[in-house]
């Protein structure tokens, strides 16, 4: 494949699963007691390291929470979750890379995405002035289950899609 | 899924051209941080809601700012009693139960957030999304970013779509008598149906002449009357918020 059709590959890649990402986190949304939601963010951004790498990961993770937030009615949350998830499924991505098949690098993945989804959303928020510690500290739990299932979910979802779409790996870059 | 909060309208807010409006809301939301007085903080709270008023009606501006009111309370309840050192206006048995410090710094990040809030909103309810990124493109977005942004913003709502009906077809297949779809079925379906699109719709962008270069009369953004003034009240109105910060 040329150049000039790899560009068109990816720009597809990255605008379609960032598309997905925004969708599993709109589409099925629990309100926090604090203003924020729980949502299936984490299980697509899991989703789109494990699959595509930490790039299409960091990319799609971070816009996909970020147009999700602003599309839902959270634009102040916009800049921190694109930070947030995008780092998540970077790290994820080069975790997994090193040695997909090891079940080990898998939970190493989970714990990642555990710690930095909780601890990126209560320094953040406190850091951009958002909020108080003692107030972003109450979200820690809800975030730290919606990461952690996530993670998990997203790794049923690679298995369930490599089994439908066997060239899901030629898509990677 | 509707993916523009888009309000249709003619207020003044409505006719200003998307460029001043982009600077507008990342000049006042950067002046923000600037703030130290309860004079400055108070109009960086009210001006994004009353021109959000004037724009599109109490109604909108209620449901955009009660989205944030769950936050403010929890704000409200717990700032004063932890930041408890400063001049104690309320003491309960001698011990302070609110102080000058507790209230002021509530009071800040409540108008923090509420000013960025507010005047993030007001851009998206009262500019299309495709003519946001149009206004970005004339920042010099490269044509890529702007190209995956239109995408997403068509796909968002299409995928929206395929998923209700995966999800009413699963609910189907639920034995007689049980309510509700199952999840994880239902959002595999979605990302394989979403994953086969990538080829098909790279092969599309080719069709239409992807990587062709477009000259750069075809790019231009029309000039709207008042452009300049536009310009000058987008930088003026949250530069001059400096003064009283």
């Amino acid at each position: 494949m040329g150049e000039k059709n790899r560009t068109a590959l990816r720009i597809s890649l990255v605008a379609i699963m960032t598309a997905v990402v925004a969708v599993f986190t709109l589409i099925i949304r629990i309100p926090s007691p604090i203003g924020g939601y729980i949502s299936l963010c984490d299980a697509a951004v899991s989703f789109a390291a494990y699959a595509f790498g930490p790039f299409t990961g960091l990319i799609a993770g971070g816009l996909g929470a970020a147009f999700a937030d602003l599309i839902g009615g959270f634009p102040q949350w916009a800049v921190i979750s694109f930070i947030v998830h995008g780092i998540e499924a970077f790290l994820m991505g080069l975790v997994i890379r090193k040695n997909s098949s090891s079940i080990a690098m898998r939970i190493l993945a989970a714990v990642i995405a555990v710690v930095i989804v909780s601890g990126g959303y209560l320094l953040l928020t406190t850091l951009f002035g958002l909020t108080v510690f003692s107030e972003a500290i109450l979200e820690v739990p809800g975030n730290i289950a919606q990461s952690a299932v996530g993670a998990v979910i997203g790794l049923l979802l690679y298995t369930g899609v490599r089994k439908a779409y066997r060239s899901l790996d030629d898509l990677r870059w | 899924m509707n993916v523009s909060s888009y309000i249709y309208g003619t207020s003044f807010y409505h006719r200003f051209d998307v460029r001043p409006k982009i600077i507008f809301t990342l000049l006042f939301s950067a002046v923000i941080f600037l703030m130290s007085s309860w004079t400055g903080f108070a109009i960086a709270f009210f001006l994004p809601m009353a021109i959000m008023l004037l724009s599109v009606g109490i109604k909108e501006t209620c449901r955009c700012y009660l989205r944030l009111l769950p936050l403010f309370l929890i704000l409200i309840l717990f700032i004063p009693l932890q930041e408890r050192s400063g001049y104690p206006i309320w003491t309960m048995n001698g011990i302070p139960v609110m102080t000058e410090e507790g209230l002021w710094t509530t009071f800040r990040i409540i108008a923090r957030l509420g000013g960025i809030s507010g005047v993030l909103m007001l851009l998206l309810l009262t500019e299309r999304n495709e003519d946001i990124i149009k206004g970005l493109r004339a920042f010099h977005l490269p044509y890529n970013a702007a190209l995956t942004a239109s995408m997403i913003l068509r796909f968002i709502p299409y995928l929206g779509y395929l998923f209700s009906e995966i999800r009413d077809s699963m609910s189907l297949r639920l034995e007689e008598g049980k309510r509700g779809y199952p999840i994880i079925p239902s959002i595999t379906a979605l990302t394989v149906s979403a994953i086969r699109m990538i080829p098909c719709t790279a092969s599309a962008l080719e069709e239409r002449g992807f990587g062709l270069r477009r000259s750069h009369k075809e790019q231009h953004i029309a000039r709207p009357e008042h452009y300049f003034t536009q310009w000058a009240i987008g930088v003026i109105i949250p530069l001059s918020l400096l003064l009283v910060r």
